[in-house]
């Protein structure tokens, strides 16, 4: 496999990504988004994992560093799942680059946490043929929070929120006040179930990877909507490892048990397009 | 059909027109590990100076790679280019990074020779942030630098490999306490000891997700700057960080020895909450908000370092790039 450190142009400026192409010529492309973890190399270990795995199995991958982080200029003082929207446009500048230099007419996302969010805004690309989201927040906060939140990121605010008495007393009103339904990338992807494959991935209980007896409710609320056949691509798999938000300090074995499960599922994607209705590829 | 090698070739360098820098994935790759080199040049005057910036070792590497950016901005912004290494951990050789201070030393070696031979600039400064400073200092001498610039320099390997460890038993015992609330404080130190147990039996121990072999262990344990034989005699600048901005007993002991050498150091003291330490996952979740709490500080750090650069090193003016 070849890599290929590049800038993209991403309308606000610049980020940073790796390439990574296989030595025969791809039959697709996988684009890798980080959470807003650990970065000890563009995009993630994660990502850098995952990138070889699957130019093994003849496809190219992508990963990025979101403006202001790592190599990619520009600053950004805080991140929220809610507000993944110069993040998706970042991927997208990365993806369009990439497809255009390798020739692919399909590709997949993969996702860690914040990333699963950006991951999940292009599933609705027609030439999106799937999507693994490891430790997706799938969750979002109600109308009360989001004002908090904007108020949240002016320091005074954010000093006395974050102030161990403070939480104590307001966390029982906070529960009761805050609305948390299923985001807009979510619902939107399952919409396109019908020519892709999504699997969501959580470290089992007792790992804090966003999945609790609430998501599984409303989970389970939006899959029931769902035709069968759609609901045939969706995947939710408990993994014994974790948290997978923090892979790369997980132990060598559960890095490489994880990594084990979630190549099989991104090559699946590829694998079972042409089995699907819908004209994969078409613009 | 093919990969457009000549478009991923113009991708690798793009210019900030406002900032007036470039920033070039060079195509030659350095070290035993092939890093990847990224360089950050002036646009139009460049001064016949650059920087090198040496990467830490641990973890904490990438947590110190946007200070690393900021700091390549801003002292290409008045003039200086300035190299970044970039450890390439797409997993060659086994299912994880390294702790590798031998790589890390021949990598910033052949980044000066670099700057020197490809790029013809007449002087180089090393750059550094914990054990990436450790590293500057130590090569400085050798690799013929006219400055350092150090940000919380480790003196000591083996307190680097101490704290390492310490900082890995704390992420088993995080992970215990998901697992079983209960923990008490013997079990408490258990990992760190379980740690060491596998490295007399194995050779190597995984700190933080990076294997770190006995070889590599002892190398890094043999470190001191307060007492191996140093004879950097050149300018030095310290960058010393606390809660209170005083100046800390080892960036003073530092000093006095970058002295008693005969070169010149300037210490700037800079005052922040460190909310998590220097070099640590530096973001807080705030609700559902996660806030970065070093950004403001790592400009102030690349401010700090590209004053001093300025002022120290005006003999090396800037000429309009060729």
């Amino acid at each position: 496999m070849n890599q290929f450190p590049i800038f993209v142009d991403a309308g606000k400026g610049h980020v940073a990504a790796m390439l990574t192409v296989p030595e025969a010529e791809p039959r697709g492309l996988v684009v890798s988004l980080a959470g807003t973890g650990r970065v000890n190399v563009i995009g993630s270990t994660l990502c850098a994992h995952l990138s070889r795995r699957v130019a093994e199995r003849g496809l190219a991958s992508v990963r990025l560093d979101y403006s202001g982080v790592g190599d990619s200029p520009g600053h950004v003082s805080s991140w929220t799942p809610s507000d993944v929207g110069e993040a998706v446009c970042q991927a997208r500048a990365v993806l369009a680059e990439s497809m255009e230099i390798l020739g692919v007419t399909r590709f997949a996302v993969v996702g860690t946490c914040y990333g699963t969010r950006v991951a999940l805004s292009l599933v609705p690309d027609r030439q999106c043929v799937g999507a693994v989201c490891l430790a997706l927040p799938i969750l979002d906060y109600g109308g009360f929070s989001r004002v908090t939140r904007k108020v949240g990121q002016r320091k005074a605010f954010s000093a006395l929120r974050s102030n161990p008495l403070v939480r104590r007393l307001t966390n029982p009103l906070r529960s009761s006040v805050r609305a948390r339904r299923p985001a807009a990338p979510v619902v939107a992807a399952f919409d396109c179930l019908e020519r892709s494959r999504i699997t969501f991935l959580y470290g089992q209980d007792p790992w804090e990877d966003h999945y609790d007896r609430q998501v599984q409710d409303v989970l389970d609320r939006l899959l029931a909507a769902l035709p069968p056949e759609r609901r045939g691509r969706f995947e939710l798999r408990m993994l014994p490892w974790g948290p997978l938000t923090t892979f790369d300090i997980l132990s060598p074995a559960d890095k490489e048990a994880v990594l084990e499960v979630v190549v099989p599922l991104v090559c699946a994607t590829f694998e079972e397009v042409g089995c699907l209705p819908a004209a994969v590829g078409a613009a | 059909m093919p990969v457009d090698e000549e478009r991923l070739t113009r991708l690798r360098r793009y210019e900030d027109r406002e900032a007036e820098l470039a920033e070039e994935f060079l195509a030659r790759r350095i070290g035993p590990w092939r890093s990847f080199v990224l360089l950050t040049t002036p646009l139009r005057e460049s001064r016949a100076f650059g920087w090198v910036i040496c990467p830490s070792l641990g973890t904490e590497h990438g947590n110190l790679r946007r200070l690393e950016t900021l700091i390549a901005r801003s002292l290409a912004r008045s003039g200086f280019p300035v190299v970044r290494i970039r450890p390439d951990l797409t997993p060659t050789r086994g299912a994880s990074g390294e702790i590798d201070l031998s790589a890390r030393m021949a990598e910033v070696e052949e980044a000066v020779t670099l700057l020197r031979e490809e790029y013809g600039l007449d002087a180089v400064g090393l750059a550094g942030m914990l054990f990436g400073a450790t590293v500057a200092a130590v090569t400085a001498e050798h690799l013929g630098a006219r400055a350092i610039a150090l940000v919380e320099p480790i003196l000591r390997g083996k307190r680097y490999l101490r704290e390492t460890v310490r900082r890995q038993a704390v992420a088993e015992l995080m992970a215990l306490d998901e697992a079983d609330s209960g923990a008490d404080d013997a079990s408490a130190h258990q990992p760190s000891s379980q740690a060491f147990d596998e490295f007399a039996a194995a050779g190597q121990i995984w700190i933080r997700g990076l294997r770190l072999t006995q070889e590599e262990y002892e190398r890094i344990a043999e470190i001191d700057l307060l007492e191996q034989p140093l004879q950097f005699r050149e300018s030095s600048l310290l960058i010393d960080i606390s809660p209170y901005g005083a100046i800390s007993s080892s960036a003073t002991r530092l000093r006095d020895r970058l002295l008693d050498l005969g070169g010149t150091v300037h210490v700037a003291a800079l005052d922040d909450p460190l909310p998590a330490p220097f070099g640590e996952y530096y973001y807080r979740n705030v609700g559902a908000v996660r806030m970065d709490t070093r950004l403001e500080l790592d400009q102030r750090i690349a401010s700090v370092m590209t004053a001093w650069a300025v002022d120290t090193f005006d003999e090396y003016p800037r000429r309009v790039a060729s």
